[in-house]
């Protein structure tokens, strides 16, 4: 079954530059709290909802991060049980 | 006043920072649609016997990416089961991050437009509505909209929170139960389309806007004594914006052709809103005109308004302006859009006034556009982008969007308070106008109004026709009578191969709809007299779309495109049959028609000097009553399409089973010769009309123009 090993890949490949790209969303997102940290304009809540923002992002990516390694260790074994039996 | 073309940087900064989360929640919500697709995909589960234990982790490392509370959320998104998860989720209040995020960027441009509108904080009553919805308490915020709305009346509550109406719905419908407005919701936030359904009940406004059907008409009109002396002899900023208060939402646009400064000639198009009432489904300009000219690139408004300017006789090459107010100003966009107008009139100058007109692009890049809206009036954020909007669109438009908490919705929407605005408090805005109108001020050379449509418009008005037959006033009344049509469904080819033209078939169910009807006629100014059509049901001929057989059916007769191309006819009398053949170009001869039974079992019967044409008899079977409608019958007269229309009344009866048999009889008729080439000889109908007791008027044959 190559193919379906080849979908898992593929899936894989993509969590694992989501994960890298959720990363980069709460450096970002940690750039704009501190930038607006120090603005008089920003509304009382909303340094703590950024904050929350960054959390939920770098516990997203590492979700990521792992499904991405787990489908990876699916294919991988996928293939090699496949090509054993 | 303000006009808010240098915002506070406080606000500025807000804006910006909203912008930001938008397209970090944008990005959550693509990286959802790939967990999604990993989660569901049948090849993940399809190796799960190869490889048990390491498959099942796999899976639950997924399903947790896509449902973990403290990361992405519940964050099912894309494909059909991402779909039906994603409003599953919204019904049980299960949010993703991205909405999450989303919403954060919602309450920034909320709040950066209360910097600008600071009694949007410090009025106690809005300040309820708005921490409610930010909170998602849904009860207190319809309270406070309620306290709103009693205590300040509807027009100052739709005014005070107009700068924020947009993400003040976007945000209630990504917070609320309903899933059906939660894409609409996300277009306004993100600023990625107009808004393509009501933010409140998700009803779709393309649904509505799809109803707007027609190829476009123009009439030229004169203007009464009244109007001609207050239209502008001269050419500039303030004639344009008069002369579209002259003429008003009344349906109609004014063309000019002035001499500019440099002796050139050049062409201003000058068009008012929306016209007042309900939809009418005859002008263009009505509420779904103006709904279509938002949402559509191409509605009846735009096209009534490119036959107007080719009647006028624009020539090609020569500079137009186009300047719109409210619905206008979409119905001029789209006309800035269309790359076949703009390849024969290079439009230069667009000037659209309380227009919703966010996502238009016009095809020419050096064609120069404004837009000018108050940020009060709710008429330009009907496309979802409004005075929060954190995105720049079109940096290189002229777009002013002022405040002025003086005015009060829907009179801050009238091209009078634009134009006292314009001309008397924005003084800037004004000079910047004037500056890039310069060409087109000078005397105005020539002046036509024009009248507009949905489609080609009937003769309204009596005549008397004369043919071989004798005179005939037109529209025919037909005080009483009965009437029985039968539908039958036939293969497609056969009617392709029937001589003549016909147009394009309509199918169901892959079947052409062929249609028999038999009419009997007294009191009428031709006498008693009966005829039998042999039709086939077809789209407008001059469609552009593919008919929609649901749309096509709501208009009234006049308005419709969908209709019956009558092929051969029966007349009983000399004089019916001439008007038929002359009047209404139809293949006619004389015959003997007959409809009995009135009720059921029913029968119709034709026949010739040869023999019986057919016979359709049976019983009729179970009733409903049926919604009056008009019939449109199309003809072909050299080559050209020609619609008339038979409006009836009297109670009608639709018979969704008819038992009833159709038998081809022995005569030579081409009516028999066609029907049995049809394959119909023994055919039962699917459908049935009946009429026992009917008034009609027909309409003459009014020519369709080449598309």
């Amino acid at each position: 079954m190559p193919g379906r090993t080849d979908a898992i890949t593929a899936h894989a490949r993509v969590l694992g530059a989501d994960a890298e790209v959720l990363a980069e969303c709460a450096a970002r997102l940690r750039r704009l709290a501190v930038r607006l940290r120090a603005h008089d304009a920003a509304p009382p809540w909303l340094y703590r909802t950024l904050n929350d923002h960054v959390t939920a992002c770098v516990v997203a990516s590492a979700d990521l991060a792992d499904a991405s390694g787990r489908l990876d260790e699916y294919a991988g074994t996928a293939i090699h049980d496949g090509t054993t039996q | 006043m303000t006009a808010d073309q240098d915002p506070e940087p406080a606000a500025r900064v807000l804006r910006e920072a909203a912008r930001e989360l938008a397209e970090v929640a944008t990005t959550l919500r693509e990286v959802s649609r790939h967990a999604t697709a990993a989660a569901t995909d049948g090849a993940v589960h399809g190796s799960l016997r190869r490889a048990p234990a390491a498959g099942a982790r796999a899976q639950r490392a997924v399903l947790r990416a896509v449902t973990d509370r403290r990361g992405l959320g519940y964050s099912m998104a894309g494909g059909p089961v991402g779909a039906l998860g994603s409003k599953l989720g919204g019904m049980a209040r299960m949010r993703s991050l991205a909405v999450r995020m989303m919403t954060t960027s919602l309450r920034l441009r909320i709040a950066a437009v209360c910097l600008d509108n600071p009694e949007l904080v410090t009025d106690p009553l809005l300040a309820r509505l708005h921490e409610a919805v930010a909170a998602e308490r849904e009860m207190d915020a319809v309270r406070a909209l309620c306290t709103l709305i009693r205590n300040r009346g509807t027009a100052r509550t739709l005014s005070a929170i107009a700068p924020i109406f947009g993400e003040f719905l976007a945000l209630r419908a990504l917070l609320d139960r309903n899933p059906l407005n939660d894409r609409t919701a996300w277009l306004i936030a993100s600023g990625e389309a107009a808004a393509s359904a009501d933010p409140i009940t998700g009803l779709s406004n393309r649904a509505i806007a799809a109803l707007d059907v027609g190829e476009g008409a123009a009439r030229r009109t004169a203007s009464d004594p009244g109007e001609a002396a207050r239209l502008g002899a001269h050419g500039s900023l303030l004639d344009f914006l008069t002369n579209i208060r002259v003429v008003g939402p009344t349906g109609r646009a004014l063309v000019q052709t002035v001499t500019g400064p440099d002796g050139t000639r050049r062409h201003v198009v000058q068009v008012p809103g929306m016209r007042i009432g309900h939809p009418d489904l005859e002008s263009p300009a009505d509420l779904l005109g103006a709904f279509s000219s938002t949402l559509m690139d191409s509605a009846p408004f735009s096209r009534a308004l490119a036959k107007a300017i080719e009647d006028y006789g624009v020539p090609p090459g020569e500079d137009v302006a186009l300047i719109g107010h409210s619905a206008g100003g979409g119905a001029v966009m789209n006309l800035a859009q269309d790359p076949r107008f703009c390849a024969r009139h290079p439009v230069t100058h667009v000037v659209a006034i309380g227009s919703p007109i966010d996502f238009k692009r016009p095809v020419s890049p050096h064609t120069w556009v404004a837009s000018i809206t108050n940020q009060h009036d709710l008429i330009p954020s009907l496309d979802g982008q409004g005075a929060g909007s954190c995105f720049d669109l079109h940096p290189d438009w002229y777009v002013v969007d002022y405040t002025d908490p003086a005015h009060v919705f829907p009179a801050c929407h009238g091209i009078d308070h634009y134009t006292a605005n314009i001309v008397e408090d924005l003084p800037e805005v004004r000079a910047r106008l004037e500056e890039q109108l310069r060409p087109f001020q000078g005397p105005v050379v020539r002046s036509q109004l024009y009248r507009l449509y949905d489609r080609e418009p009937g003769a309204t008005t009596t005549s008397v026709v004369t043919t071989t037959g004798g005179t005939v006033r037109l529209p025919l009344r037909c005080l009483e009578g009965n009437a029985l049509t039968a539908y039958f469904t036939a293969d497609p080819a056969a009617v392709a191969r029937l001589p003549g033209e016909h147009g394009r078939a309509v199918r169901v169910g892959g079947r052409a709809l062929v249609a028999l009807h038999a009419f009997e006629n007294r009191g009428t100014p031709l006498g008693d007299y009966g005829e039998a059509h042999l039709g086939v049901v077809v789209a407008d001929p001059n469609g552009s779309r593919p008919s929609r057989l649901w749309r096509e059916l709501l208009p009234s007769g006049e308005h419709r495109g969908l209709g019956t191309c009558f092929l051969r006819s029966v007349l009983t009398t000399d004089r019916a049959h001439a008007v038929a053949a002359e009047v209404w170009g139809h293949s006619a001869s004389v015959g003997r028609v007959r409809v009995a039974g009135g009720d059921r079992p029913v029968s119709m019967t034709v026949a010739d000097t040869d023999g019986t044409v057919l016979t359709l008899a049976g019983s009729l079977g179970r009733r409903l009553p049926f919604v009056h409608r008009d019939l449109v019958v199309y003809s072909w007269s050299d080559g050209i399409p020609q619609r008339s229309h038979i409006q009836e009344r009297g109670r009608r009866w639709v018979h969704p089973s008819p038992g009833m048999r159709l038998t081809i009889g022995s005569s030579g008729h081409p009516l028999a010769r066609w029907l049995d080439a049809l394959g119909l000889d023994g055919a039962r109908p699917v459908l049935c009309l009946v009429a026992p007791a009917r008034s009609s008027l027909r309409s003459p044959a009014v020519p369709l123009p080449a598309h």
